[in-house]
């Protein structure tokens, strides 16, 4: 793997009796979203600040493209430092400033572009975060998801490389948690910045991260790819993450990753006892990108929610519906042959409309595309080719478009 | 009244012409919609153009079969054996590209994707088989 943009060697940091850190090792490499989780009071917000530089540690080192940020010049730190951008679990906004001016914040500090140019690039971000008219009021007039809004218009407004987002989601209903996390990868995909996220949203944030870390004890219990987490044999990790994941998905209200999952392996093993063919269905919004531009990525998750709802009402009680990825929904048809999953693809093109999706009115001119890749499972193949072969264009592909 | 149209011919251009007067003989006593009329026409001529035109290496004769269903929506079903083609995966028009470099998609597939409908396409054995449905 090619150089970490920051590291961590053999960190420790400890306040009066209590270690924080004691001895992180931890690698984030650019372009990717890596998050950290573990559990409360463990220190993943010591490790954050260590990486802006708001603290030092009492011992080891914490590399920029391989160089320790100490041995850095002051000027030096401070051009790295306009780099970053931080968001604080408490949003910490100022509440004397209007939101126009709390978003403008960074620029007027940070850099000496005229008046103008500050003006179009708020109203820019104000746009892009679904902000627009409430550039005069204050954040105690501002619901908690839009406060939280104006403060991810406000860390990227500098279009910072790297992103610190400290619990961006709490205290939000799981329709705007979702959409933060769409909009973190929306984000992260159209600017390319590195994203370091601490979150206890599992497995949703597993969806938008490359690389996921558990912080236990002070250091690095496991680090890797949010696929091999899931997978990982260590009893504590895997208790961590149990521990925090709902049985229920909480954007759709439909079955969670795992539990669909765990019904694929059911169905699998009744198919290799007693011959019963089941098959496998996904569904996916090919224009999400286009709802979240143009009605914002609220709209965008009420969508995913929607579409998974509409599949639920029209299941048999003994099929299943689950959340597989951000913007992806499974099924599991029990006893079911190819043939009659793409008659129940071809019903629902039949039966959807756009006003089954978008609960306040019909969008006039607004299509929904949604892709169904179906396959019969074959003896043997786990879920993740079954998938593959479902979703695959050489397969057989089907897909369909709404008004 | 029929339903249902099956039409087989051979992979030669001076066929097409009949075979979309066919079609439209079968549509016509339907009193469908002009727009969805005019699409079945616009995405049969595009495919089966593109079939004779691309689909074959050798000089030999084949079979093409058009099937078109009429219920609730119109469902049309082309089958060949020509090389392995899935139109659909043909990416969409993207509208910051200029006329010229967004033609690759051709005019009755996005005609079409913009209706509401669905489309499947699929392989079996040496054929390819793709339904288009057109939601009345």
């Amino acid at each position: 793997m090619n150089q970490a943009l920051i590291q961590f060697d053999n960190v420790y940091k400890r306040f009066g009796a209590n270690q924080v850190l004691n001895g992180v090792n931890l690698s984030i490499y650019h372009g990717e979203i890596t998050t950290i989780i573990g559990m409360s009071g463990m220190g993943k917000s010591v490790l954050l600040k260590h990486i802006i530089g708001l603290l030092k540690p009492d011992s080891g080192r914490i590399l920029y493209e391989g160089r320790p940020l100490y041995e850095m010049k002051k000027t030096d730190i401070d051009k790295l430092k306009a780099k970053f951008s931080y968001v604080f679990q408490d949003t910490a906004l100022f509440d004397s400033m209007s939101v126009y001016e709390n978003i403008a914040l960074p620029l007027k500090e940070a850099t000496s572009l005229p008046k103008g140019e500050i003006r179009t690039r708020v109203q820019d971000k104000m746009k892009l975060f679904d902000l627009e008219g409430i550039d005069q009021k204050y954040p105690s007039q501002l619901s908690g998801g839009m406060k939280k809004r104006v403060a991810l218009a406000r860390a990227l407004v500098t279009e910072p490389e790297i992103v610190l987002f400290d619990e961006p989601t709490t205290g939000l209903d799981p329709i705007r948690k979702s959409a933060v996390h769409s909009m973190i990868s929306d984000y992260q995909r159209r600017l390319g910045f590195t994203g370091v996220v601490i979150s206890h949203d599992i497995p949703d944030i597993f969806y938008i991260s490359q690389r996921v870390a558990m912080l236990d004890e002070g250091k690095i219990r496991f680090e890797g790819s949010p696929e091999e987490i899931q997978h990982v044999s260590d009893e504590i990790v895997q208790q961590f993450i149990q521990g925090l994941e709902t049985p229920h998905d909480a954007l759709t209200g439909t079955a969670s990753q795992s539990q669909g999952e765990r019904r694929f392996q059911e169905e699998m093993a009744r198919l290799q006892s007693q011959q019963i063919t089941f098959s496998v269905i996904s569904f996916a919004v090919q224009n999400l990108d286009e709802v979240n531009e143009k009605l914002g990525h609220v709209t965008g998750q009420t969508v995913v929610k929607n579409l998974a709802s509409q599949v639920k009402q029209r299941l048999e009680i003994t099929d299943t519906c689950s959340r597989y990825g951000m913007d992806k929904i499974m099924v599991v048809l029990h006893n079911a042959k190819m043939d009659k999953a793409r008659k129940f693809c071809i019903k629902l093109a039949r039966e959807l409309r756009v006003c089954d999706f978008i609960e306040a009115e019909c969008q006039p001119g607004l299509n929904l595309w949604i892709t169904a890749g179906f396959a019969e499972a074959q003896e043997g193949n786990p879920l993740k080719e079954v998938l593959a072969n479902a979703e695959s264009k050489d397969s057989t592909y089907f897909e369909f478009r709404i008004e | 009244m029929a339903n249902n149209l099956s039409i087989s011919f051979q992979n030669d251009m001076q066929e097409l012409t009949h075979v979309l007067q066919v079609v439209n003989v079968f549509l016509e006593p339907r009193e469908l919609q002009s727009k969805l009329v005019y699409a079945v026409n616009l995405i049969l001529e595009e495919i089966l153009v593109n079939i004779i035109k691309y689909g074959y290496d050798d000089e030999d004769s084949h079979e093409i079969e058009v099937q078109i269903g009429v219920e609730e929506e119109v469902a049309l079903t082309v089958i060949d054996d020509g090389k392995e083609f899935n139109p659909l995966t043909v990416p969409p028009p993207d509208h910051s590209k200029s006329a010229m470099d967004r033609i690759e998609e051709g005019l009755g597939l996005q005609f079409v994707r913009h209706m509401r409908n669905a489309m499947e396409y699929r392989r079996e054995g040496d054929k390819n088989i793709l339904r288009i449905w057109i939601f009345v």
